[in-house]
């Protein structure tokens, strides 16, 4: 949840749905920059979804870090 | 001398293989320009225009450099290594064509013509005016009776510049595939939607500590925290820190006489407002919770209550 704070109050806010966007006509923000958001947030999710199995399988297999070659 | 040397090499039968190889490595060595080989290939387009015109056209240049480099192109273009490029190239050489005849119909080859043929297809907007319609423009290739020779001389010369010229294309494309994978174009419909649920998250989770923020935060003395004892750690450090027993102090002083007045109810709003935002701060401050609001050398040196917010 933290995380996904972080990237809220990092994001080309406000939306078009938003209260403050009704009441005071704000530009239309560039569709690049909300395509780039939403891409670093989804590549940092893959990186923490990647990392937690990463941890959960190299404890599964010996609980001593990542498979080195000579094991 | 070393001109000389070349231009010697380039005589008609003047000299084998062998010895032309070597002369222009040593006129490349010596940076001067390769000599001129005849062109063996040639673009030749049959325009077919649409009271049923034909014509046959080949791709124009101005100056000898230009013919030279054009020369160039249409040698390279006769190999089949570079299909994607061969066909961007003859695109464009036809559509400097097109632009000077807007009432072409059709580019087509010559009919008695048996080469090696390239055909692409180039589809224009209606709407542009130097693209009135949608044409097929195929492109002949002809390999000319030449020495075999001097084709391998132009393959070696324009090799290396070719090679980079290419390589330069293929960055150029991955640094735009990465542009167009790190800036897409999205709507703030996403945005919208995580906006919401974030926000009903976090209500959610305030709702579900409720309890343990009243026991935290009791003002009736019980509780874990309470602001008297926040107020008396924090008179320890200074006694100037502002508290929020000022603010509580403050308020019935400047209590108006009608009390279920709107201005009664925003006053008090601003006050708890400030006293909540006060009260914050002066939990923050404290040792119990560094970290956050408080610089790491302040700390260090033991100055908490003169830390500045963010360092």
């Amino acid at each position: 949840m933290t995380m996904a704070l972080f990237y809220l109050m990092l994001s080309p806010l406000p939306d078009r749905y938003s209260v403050d966007s009704r009441l005071v006509k704000t530009k239309v923000k560039d569709p690049r920059l909300l395509g780039f958001w939403r891409r670093v947030l989804q590549v940092h999710l893959c990186f923490v979804y990647f990392s937690e199995a990463w941890q959960n399988f190299s404890a599964a297999v010996g609980g001593t870090g990542p498979i080195s070659g000579d094991r | 001398m070393a001109v000389g040397k070349a231009r010697a090499c380039i005589q008609p039968g003047a000299a084998e293989h062998r010895d032309l190889s070597a002369c222009c490595r040593h006129s490349i060595r010596i940076h001067f320009f390769a000599p001129n080989i005849p062109g063996y290939h040639k673009l030749i387009f049959e325009l077919n225009y649409q009271d049923g015109r034909v014509e046959y056209e080949s791709p124009h240049f101005s100056g000898k450099a230009a013919a030279l480099r054009l020369d160039s192109l249409l040698a390279r273009l006769g190999d089949n290594r570079y299909e994607p490029l061969r066909e961007v190239v003859i695109k464009m050489l036809a559509l400097s064509i097109w632009r000077e005849r807007p009432d072409v119909k059709k580019f087509g080859p010559p009919s008695d013509w048996s080469a090696r043929r390239a055909s692409v297809i180039l589809s224009m907007a209606r709407a542009n005016r130097s693209n009135r319609c949608s044409a097929t423009i195929s492109a002949c290739v002809m390999r000319r009776s030449g020495s075999r020779t001097t084709h391998i001389m132009a393959d070696r010369r324009y090799e290396a510049a070719f090679e980079t010229h290419t390589a330069m294309i293929l960055l150029r494309r991955q640094w735009q595939q990465l542009l167009e994978f790190l800036f897409p174009p999205e709507t703030d419909t996403w945005l919208a939607v995580f906006r919401i649920g974030m926000g009903l998250q976090v209500v959610v989770y305030a709702l579900f500590l409720r309890s343990d923020w009243h026991s935290l935060f009791s003002t009736t003395g019980k509780g874990l925290v309470s602001r008297e004892l926040g107020e008396a750690i924090a008179s320890f450090d200074s006694p100037l820190i502002p508290k929020l027993g000022w603010l509580v102090a403050f308020r019935p002083a400047c209590r108006p006489r009608r009390r279920n007045s709107p201005f009664h109810c925003l006053g008090l709003f601003a006050l708890h407002g400030s006293a909540v935002c006060c009260w914050d701060f002066s939990v923050a401050r404290r040792r119990s919770l560094p970290g956050f609001f408080t610089s790491a050398r302040l700390r260090a040196v033991d100055c908490l209550h003169t830390a500045r917010t963010i360092s």
